[in-house]
């Protein structure tokens, strides 16, 4: 049971970690160009920094305050807007928006009636789902590997801010989730870490596939250059058109994050109501 | 009850999504040629549509030509073809006319077509006859790929290829020509981006060697006033410290072992006076093909088979 728990807790503090990646991986691309990589990399030794300095942080148990309303709800809204806009760009081009916004709104509405510990089991199940065809991914796009293109203008401003950017993108969610993940003992905590660290090892990774594959200065004019890498991918499989059929992944964390969102402002609401009566 | 609500709710958002096309009412493009005369676009649409003949389905392929003076109003007019929509999610192959790949066409298609898995390929004969002739993209691959393997002097790029070479600024972007001769699909040699120079079916092969774009074809190499069908495998170049490493495996079969010793040097002084030929030319013309040294090592073993 307690094992199951740190894996629960794992793929939470991954898919927390890793959902703005998909939205708003070009924009440190857009930032560092062919620095893209070593951006990321010092963006991750940020990340451990700061893991490291807010560690008493972390895993202190605590009551959420009623300040972080409005920070959820923003986070909500431009999650929910850009994951709108993720799925009509490249898969319902001329579908509408709203609808998607609504869709996406019932779906994790549906998810998050459930309590905290469910939406964690079922981020289990799609963190093995996901990590299935992530292999799949990374085995299918090697045979477009082009190291030639791999390159590095070594400009300190624009590796600065990359990783800087790297860093809010993948700390602030994180530091969220640990506001309101009420187990912190000592067995849980190599969770909390774990997850972390294996969220930024596939970030790296999939920076690492796009700068071999259709390369960080073609991406730039893109806005989801990871679709480039997904759209080589010939599967050694039956299937050629690897992304048109496993493409649901790609929402995968959008939607726990979502949920999990959802379920927060729930408790609020919950707490307001019993604090009335 | 409020549990059933929400899943109602999605399942009746999901059944009426609208944009939906039947596969019927889709008209599938297989190949495009674009060209320019006197000022006018001309955009030749190849498609595609599987026929049941006897239980057997056979694809039959028929062409549309539009006509436009801007690009956008040509493609604006191919969007719909016979009260069909057209579908460009399985375009294999672009054919342009030579010369015209530019800036604002590159754009253009960067923009249109999302995906740039299609093959591209320039010609400086008429699309309408080159179709004709070769009515699918299969067929232009499988005439070119035969050529490949023949002569080494064409190998086909995707459009995000050639892309890749603009935009990183590496190597110059080159375009392979081919013309119609005869009936028979002829490599013209190669074009390179907007300096238009068309290198020779030579220069070509040496570039694509030199990129480890080839690594396999065979050659006639002449050796005492007698021709010998020579095959080169495993073809490679390793960049080390300034030095280029060339090397390969050679096999021919109607000759003695004395005299591939001899080939070994011919071919050795084939390729070294075509490469150093290559490397002029690219100074000259300065443009960039292959990265410039003046170490050159061409390492040939045999395959004694």
């Amino acid at each position: 049971m307690i094992k199951n728990n740190q894996l629960y807790i794992f793929s939470l503090v991954f898919f927390f970690t890793h959902c703005f990646f998909p939205l708003y991986g070009n924009n440190i691309i857009k930032v560092s160009g062919n620095d893209t990589l070593l951006a990321c990399l010092i963006g991750v030794i940020l990340d451990i920094i700061l893991f490291l300095f807010s560690k008493k942080f972390i895993y202190k148990k605590r009551k959420p305050s009623y300040l972080l309303i409005p920070i959820i709800i923003f986070f909500t809204i431009i999650l929910l807007k850009d994951t709108a806009l993720f799925i009509k760009s490249n898969f319902l081009r001329e579908g509408n928006l709203f609808y998607l916004i609504l869709l996406l709104i019932l779906t994790s509405l549906l998810i998050s009636k459930r309590e905290l510990n469910q939406i964690a089991h079922l981020a289990f199940i799609s963190l093995l789902i996901f990590f299935f065809l992530f292999l799949i991914q990374v085995t299918g796009a090697t045979h477009a590997i082009d190291t030639s293109y791999l390159d590095s203008n070594f400009t300190s401003s624009n590796i600065i801010k990359g990783a800087l950017l790297f860093s809010c993108y993948t700390y602030l969610p994180f530091l969220l989730l640990t506001i309101f993940l009420t187990d912190k003992t000592k067995k849980m905590r190599k969770a909390y870490l774990l997850g972390f660290l294996f969220s930024l090892l596939v970030i790296i990774i999939k920076y690492l596939m796009i700068g071999l594959g259709p390369s960080f200065l073609l991406s730039k004019y893109y806005d989801y250059p990871y679709m480039l890498v997904m759209n080589k991918i010939s599967s050694f499989l039956i299937f050629n058109r690897f992304y048109a059929i496993f493409n649901i992944f790609l929402i995968l964390d959008s939607t726990i994050v979502l949920a999990c969102l959802f379920s927060f402002l729930k408790g609020f609401i919950k707490e307001f109501k019993t604090s009335f009566n | 009850m409020k549990k059933i609500i929400i899943p109602i709710l999605v399942l009746l958002l999901l059944t009426g999504y609208t944009p939906y096309v039947e596969v019927n009412d889709l008209v599938i493009v297989d190949m495009l040629g674009l060209e320019k005369v006197d000022n006018d676009y001309i955009l030749t649409i190849n498609t595609v549509y599987e026929e049941k003949d006897n239980n057997a389905t056979k694809s039959i392929y028929k062409d549309y030509v539009f006509k436009g003076k801007s690009l956008g109003k040509v493609f604006l007019e191919a969007k719909k073809i016979n009260t069909k929509k057209a579908y460009y999610g399985h375009l294999k192959l672009v054919v342009f006319q030579s010369k015209l790949l530019d800036k604002e066409l590159i754009n253009y298609f960067q923009k249109e077509f999302k995906e740039m898995n299609y093959l591209i390929i320039g010609t400086d004969s008429r699309i309408n006859d080159l179709f004709k002739k070769y009515n699918s993209s299969s067929k232009i691959i499988k005439a070119v790929n035969k050529e490949k393997i023949s002569n080494a002097d064409i190998h086909l790029a995707t459009f995000e290829d050639y892309l890749k070479d603009i935009v990183n600024k590496k190597r110059t972007s080159t375009l392979p020509v081919v013309s119609l001769n005869n009936n028979n699909l002829v490599v013209k040699g190669l074009e390179t981006y907007q300096k238009n120079i068309l290198l020779s079916k030579e220069q070509a092969k040496i570039t694509y060697l030199l990129n480890n774009k080839i690594t396999s074809f065979h050659q006639s190499i002449k050796l005492n006033d007698k021709y010998y069908e020579v095959e080169f495998n495993n073809v490679k170049t390793l960049y080390q410290q300034g030095k280029v490493n060339l090397l390969m495996n050679i096999k021919c079969s109607d000759t003695s072992n004395k005299k591939i010793k001899e080939l070994k040097k011919v071919v050795e002084e084939l390729f070294r006076k075509e490469i150093d030929e290559l490397l002029t030319f690219q100074n000259d013309n300065n443009i960039k093909l292959v990265l410039p040294s003046n170490d050159i090592n061409i390492i040939i073993g045999a395959d004694w088979s």
